[in-house]
């Protein structure tokens, strides 16, 4: 449909966070909160459009659209342009982000007591951002909004978590542009070398020709790995993994979960669009030891969640975990793999909301996190008891919830991937699938620990969840039991992307 | 034995070369070494001169026509004046409050 | 009759319905009358059970089976993955009685579990519990028999846990589902290799959600690709699964801790039918595994392991549901054998047989306790016949039938016994023969424990209304008939192949009535009459602390594994976070050391500068030289 605009669709929560510190909403709470939910709405629905209008048959990107600045590009001698598109893929991310911020919004309600205006802009600008990565057509368009979502995320960290959450925020900031650093440089060289071989300046993703005999394949591949740091530290891969316990336990709810749905996408993200479609045969030389860190990924963070007495990081290693499932099945390159990876980022974006929404409540009932104080709250609180059953069992990967669709397909991809030739990978398939005990054993410790057994008498006085957050948890339960039983009306959305990317990396 | 008294009585540009070097080595070590401010200043001085030297000594052997050397060390020395005059004021702020030339006293960058 | 097959799948959403009704309900807190919820879990189990006669019905005139492969869950290219139904002769065996014994434990629990706060939440899962064990029951493929298998273990999970606030049921509810995870990790492997090896090689893709309907092609062509050490390695990661779900050797620890759940869960579940899935996927999968003899003796063996291991322990309990649960271990330990060995048929119908018997002994069992005033402990129970009448007849039927003296437990371990003897493995028969007179000894021992002797309590214990009562009699009446309908037809129904041989099961009665009669003796003698049991002191701590396999799990699962964890968390804390600790100690060092550059004394500033700009001139002239030595060399 010709009307819908992918740059209103970015730009409108820039100008909402801007609107938000003119005269009209002078520190009154209320109103900056119910504007912004409000507005977070509007956005959803006209996501929903972008949805209902979307041909995954087309060829192509769907609604592109480039903003051109007196007839020339936006930085004409670079060859970049400001232009957005949209593809099966980022519509499913972008959706997810929509979604997920409105949830986060709801949230915020009993999460965040000082400094509003600050808050809400800041998370607008962060949407920009997100919806900027998931969209850009260009690579320096794509790194700018990159850098960007740092700058409100330092502040969202810092300012309203914990009271040590200033030097997370510092890791997290400081740990990410360390990867971005040599994502530049790889986006730098393969700009330059575009240029040197093929005459043409351009950075953007239709115009790069990389994957050719001309391009020496020693730099193609230096290229590649230096791309892979800079998404390794955001998605995360063990060992670039440390920031997240740290950011992830200091930041407020809502923040948390923002930073594990949306955020850790992008690093996969970033992997399909730059390591798959502009370097695929690079990629294909990387994947052997790319498995054995997914693998690394799976078990041994499930490991570590499972000693754990602090229930955020708990859930934090455990999307670790659920990342290395990610990155398996893009190592597949195979179909099913592919899809089942797509699928699990979405998966792993509603359910791990959903924990650390949990684990949010729990937190602002009982002011601890300490496993070993809690105990029992499935008495008072059995609501929460509930919704936290369905989401552990999801997370676990029960059939006919989320988490299985994603898991079950990536095993399947990579058992029957094609790259059994040259790297072991039906013995590494067989190992990871130890991850259906391992977070079993951790979610479980989880559960019980906090609903279970007998209810201390400090903890007797609790309330039960509250009418915003009982919606945040239906919906998102809601999603994860719809999309764990009807999950083909995701797959058809992105599978013809994914048989284009998968045919470029058979070349 | 007739080089080296060669050396010594014909004059000729290295010789004003070292002399400033050595009036530049006289005034930096005095500038580090001096424990009195006042002594730091004629140290600088020094330096200033040394460079002037250096200057004259290269304009005089080598530009004949329209000798840059001397005009910029005239510059140069109404510079250094100036300079002088106003690193006495300021010393003499400091002064106000310290009541000590001791250049150890005067340590408020550190750190 | 076609109505009730075209529609099966009714059957199985239905259910599934009504829980999400009840569990809806429960969120909002609409107001729901245990009347309410009692009567539609009722319903949705009545009509599965009419839909169950009436596919019996039909298959009894068609001896045919009806597949169907409707909803399509997942498709990527040509690799889909369907769920579906499949009716054939086993699906609807297996239909009945679980809707039957469903229905009862319906009944049953209304009245058992009418004081309980959580009323509404037990009949929920109940109806979870209904809804995947249908469908693992009519399951079409092996894809969706795992996806049904882990909800039958969730479910499980959720009501052994039932009681959440005791911390002994939470702790078995976790054993559980770990376990039975160990088991479904194999299950999913397995369900993996043969998916694989159907897609890649066989032409027919079709295949690769494994459909039963083409179960001997997928055996036939699984055995051509794979050498044997893949094929038997293929057929344990099944098999494990079987085991965790059916509580075999060495998974078996969790089934008797599971008796923590209330005692309608044990009589439905973890008698009669979830632990019966296990050898339920044996049945479907048995054209895979009679391929390989190692396959059958591995079954058969750890069977009787179990067996054998289990009623052993069941000697010594004094929990009187945990003498059940390891009965019920003890007997699906004889299926397995009853399988492994060939006994195809003897096993199907041992299970049939066991779930009715199983069920009723253990609703009998909620009766005694639940008269007792929540006394489990059988030492202090005893002189109840007279007090309970009809719950002592139909525990005295179930004794004499699952000891193989008289009514269905007789024919079914006969139909086992013949087939072994008959298929030559005298040594199965003797360990089959082992255990039938551990069985006969421990189930006679809780009974005379139990009902007869003196009465120890002080007041009389209080008389279970009419639904319970009924309840056991109809599955009395049931066990008692069942053996008598049919048993000749039985073999004919369920052989695969088309072999119907009909096994000869008077020879070896006398066998093992006189053996079974030997162990009620020595029962009779030791517990209904004044002569104290024999204890020998070694044998007996082994028995009652179940070889101490229990405390060596819980050992491994504690210590062990959280060693591991706790090293994965310091390895990461301090090794991997420690580079990166250690790159902000090296900026902040560095930092250090030019801060302390900064004294104050402007002295050592002109010095450094001064320094400083000396090296940066040395190195220009360097720089300079190489250049210009370089620019000469090039010109040559």
């Amino acid at each position: 449909m010709k009307h819908l605009s992918l740059i209103i669709l970015i730009f409108s929560p820039l100008l909402v966070s801007g609107l938000l510190f003119s005269p009209f909403f002078k520190n009154n709470e209320v109103r900056i909160r119910r504007f912004s939910k409000g507005f977070a709405g509007l956005h959803l629905i006209y996501t929903l459009l972008f949805l209902v209008f979307f041909n995954p048959l087309a060829d192509g990107i769907s609604y592109y659209k480039e903003v051109t600045f007196f007839g020339s590009s936006w930085i004409q001698p670079l060859g970049v342009k400001f232009a957005f598109g949209m593809d099966g893929i980022s519509l499913v991310m972008v959706l997810l982000t929509s979604v997920i911020i409105l949830m986060a919004l709801i949230a915020s309600k009993s999460n965040i007591k000082v400094k509003h205006k600050f808050y809400y802009s800041l998370i607008f600008l962060l949407q920009t951002a997100i919806l900027g990565v998931f969209c850009a057509r260009d690579m320096f368009l794509f790194f700018m909004f990159w850098e960007l979502e740092l700058i409100p995320m330092y502040f969202l960290i810092g300012q309203w978590g914990d009271p040590k959450a200033k030097a997370s925020a510092m890791k997290f900031v400081l740990y990410t542009f360390f990867g971005s650093l040599f994502m530049l440089l790889g986006i730098l060289l393969l700009h330059f070398y575009n240029f040197a071989i093929y005459g043409n300046v351009t950075a953007d993703f239709a115009n790069i020709s990389i994957s050719s005999p001309d391009f020496p394949m020693p730099m193609q591949l230096l290229i590649s790995i230096l791309l892979l740091i800079g998404f390794a530290v955001k998605m995360p891969i063990v060992p670039f993994h440390t920031w997240l316990p740290d950011a992830h336990v200091d930041a407020p709810t809502p923040v948390s979960m923002i930073l594990a749905s949306v955020l850790l996408k992008m690093g996969a993200f970033g992997i399909i669009r730059f390591n798959m479609q502009l370097l695929p045969e690079a990629f294909k030389l990387i994947v052997p030891v790319l498995v054995v860190f997914a693998l690394i990924n799976i078990v041994y963070t499930a490991f570590i969640a499972y000693s754990q007495t602090d229930l955020k990081k708990l859930i934090a290693y455990s999307s670790i975990s659920n990342m290395g499932i990610v990155l398996l099945g893009l190592c597949s390159l195979n179909l099913i793999g592919f899809s089942g990876a797509v699928f699990q980022m979405l998966a792993h974006g509603l359910i791990s909301a959903g924990l650390f929404m949990v684990v949010g409540i729990i937190y602002l009932r009982t002011k601890t996190r300490d496993i070993s104080e809690l105990g029992g709250l499935g008495e008072v609180m059995p609501r929460l008891m509930g919704f936290g059953i369905i989401l552990t069992l999801a997370s676990v990967g029960l059939p006919l919830l989320m988490g299985f669709v994603g898991e079950f397909l990536v095993f399947l991809g990579s058992f029957n991937s094609d790259i059994d030739s040259y790297v072991p990978i039906k013995f590494y398939t067989m190992a990871a699938l130890l991850i259906l005990i391992l977070s079993a054993c951790y979610m479980l410790r989880f559960l019980h620990r906090t609903f279970f057994s007998t209810l201390l008498e400090k903890w007797k006085s609790l309330k039960d969840i509250t009418i915003h957050e009982f919606v945040v948890l239906s919906v998102i339960s809601l999603f994860v039991v719809f999309f764990g039983m009807f999950p083909m009306s995701i797959l058809d959305i992105v599978q013809p992307v994914l048989t284009n990317i998968l045919q470029a990396l058979q070349l | 034995m007739i080089d080296i008294i060669d050396l010594i009585f014909n004059i000729g540009l290295y010789h004003y070369l070292f002399l400033a070097l050595i009036l530049f080595l006289i005034g930096f070590f005095g500038a580090i070494i001096s424990k009195n401010i006042l002594k730091v200043l004629i140290s600088i001085e020094f330096m200033l001169t040394a460079v002037n030297i250096n200057f004259i000594a290269f304009a005089s052997f080598f530009d004949n026509i329209k000798l840059h050397g001397f005009v910029f060390s005239l510059f140069y020395i109404a510079v250094g004046a100036v300079e002088i005059a106003i690193a006495l004021a300021i010393f003499y702020l400091m002064f106000g409050s310290k009541q000590s030339v001791n250049t150890e006293d005067y340590d408020e960058l550190k750190g | 009759m076609e109505f009730f097959i075209q529609n099966i799948h009714t059957v199985v959403l239905f259910p599934l319905w009504v829980f999400m009704l009840i569990i809806i309900g429960r969120f909002f807190n609409v107001i729901q009358s245990k009347k309410m919820t009692t009567i539609l879990t009722l319903i949705s189990t009545l009509y599965g059970l009419i839909f169950a006669i009436g596919a019996f019905l039909f298959i009894i005139r068609t001896p045919d089976y009806i597949f169907e492969n409707s909803y399509s869950f997942l498709r990527i290219q040509d690799y889909v993955l369907n769920f579906g139904v499949y009716v054939d002769n086993l699906s609807v065996i297996m239909l009945l009685v679980v809707t039957t014994i469903s229905f009862i434990v319906q009944l049953y629990s209304s009245n058992y579990m009418k004081d309980d706060k959580s009323f509404s939440r037990f009949f929920g899962y109940l109806n979870l519990f209904n809804f995947s064990m249908l469908g693992l029951v009519l399951s079409s493929n092996l894809f969706q028999t795992y996806v049904f298998w882990e909800l039958v273990g969730v479910s499980s999970y959720l009501l052994i846990g039932f009681w959440y606030k005791k911390p002994s049921a939470q702790a078995a509810s976790k054993k559980a589902f770990i376990m039975n995870r160990i088991g479904d990790c194999g299950l999913l492997a397995g369900t993996i290799v043969i998916s694989y090896f159907m897609y890649q090689y066989s032409s027919l893709t079709n295949l690769a959600t494994i459909p039963f309907v083409n179960i001997n092609d997928i055996a036939n062509y699984l055995y051509a690709y794979t050498t044997d050490f893949v094929f038997v390695i293929i057929c344990i990661l099944l098999l494990l699964g079987a085991f965790a779900k059916s509580a075999q050797f060495p998974l078996h620890t969790w089934l008797a801790d599971a008796m923590e759940g209330p005692t309608p869960v044990s009589a439905l579940i973890h008698s009669a039918t979830m632990v019966a899935a296990g050898v339920y996927l044996v049945a479907r999968l048995y054209p895979i595994f009679v391929l390989s003899d190692f396959v059958m003796h591995f079954i058969a063996i750890i069977g009787l392991i179990t067996a054998l291991i289990c009623g052993y322990f069941a000697i010594t309990q004094n929990d009187f549901k945990r003498i059940l649960a390891y009965s019920t271990n003890s007997q699906l330990g004889l299926m397995f054998l009853a399988l492994g060995a060939g006994a195809y048929a003897g096993g199907l119908f041992h299970l049939v047989v066991h779930a009715y018997l199983k069920s009723m002994l253990f609703l009998c069992s909620g009766i005694v306790i639940h008269s007792l005033l929540e006394q489990q402990d059988v030492r202090f129970m005893g002189g109840l016949r007279k007090h309970l009448p009809v719950t002592a007849i139909c525990y005295l039927i179930g004794c004499v039938s699952i000891s193989g003296l008289l009514f269905s437990g007789f024919f079914s371990k006969e139909m086992i016994l013949g087939s072994l003897i008959e298929q030559k493995h005298y040594v199965y028969a003797v360990g089959f023969l082992l255990a039938a007179i551990m069985t006969v000894f421990y189930m006679f021992r809780s009974y005379f424990l139990v009902f007869e002797g003196k009465f120890k309590g002080e007041n009389a214990p209080h008389k279970p209304s009419f639904v319970l009562n009924f309840s056991i009699s109809v599955l009395a009446v049931f066990s008692i008939f069942i053996g008598f309908l049919v048993n000749h037809s039985f073999e004919k129904f369920v052989e695969i192949g088309g072999n119907t041989t009909q096994t000869n099961i008077f020879n070896p009665a006398f066998i093992s009535i006189s053996v079974s009669l030997m162990g009620l003796l020595l029962a009779w003698i030791f517990y209904n009459t004044k002569i104290k049991p024999i204890k020998i002191p070694i044998l007996y701590q082994l028995s009652y602390n179940r070889f101490y396999i229990d405390n060596f799990y819980n050992f491994i699962a504690e210590r062990i594994y959280y060693i591991i964890c706790r090293v994965c968390y310091f390895v990461d804390k301090y090794f991997v976070d420690g580079v990166v600790k250690l790159s902000a100690f090296g900026v902040r060092g560095t930092s250090w050391v030019f801060s302390k550059m900064q004294t104050g004394n402007f002295q050592s500033y002109l010095a450094y500068s001064l320094i400083f700009l000396a090296f940066i001139f040395a190195g220009l002239m360097f720089a300079y030289t190489i250049i210009i030595t370089w620019g000469l060399i090039g010109s040559y």
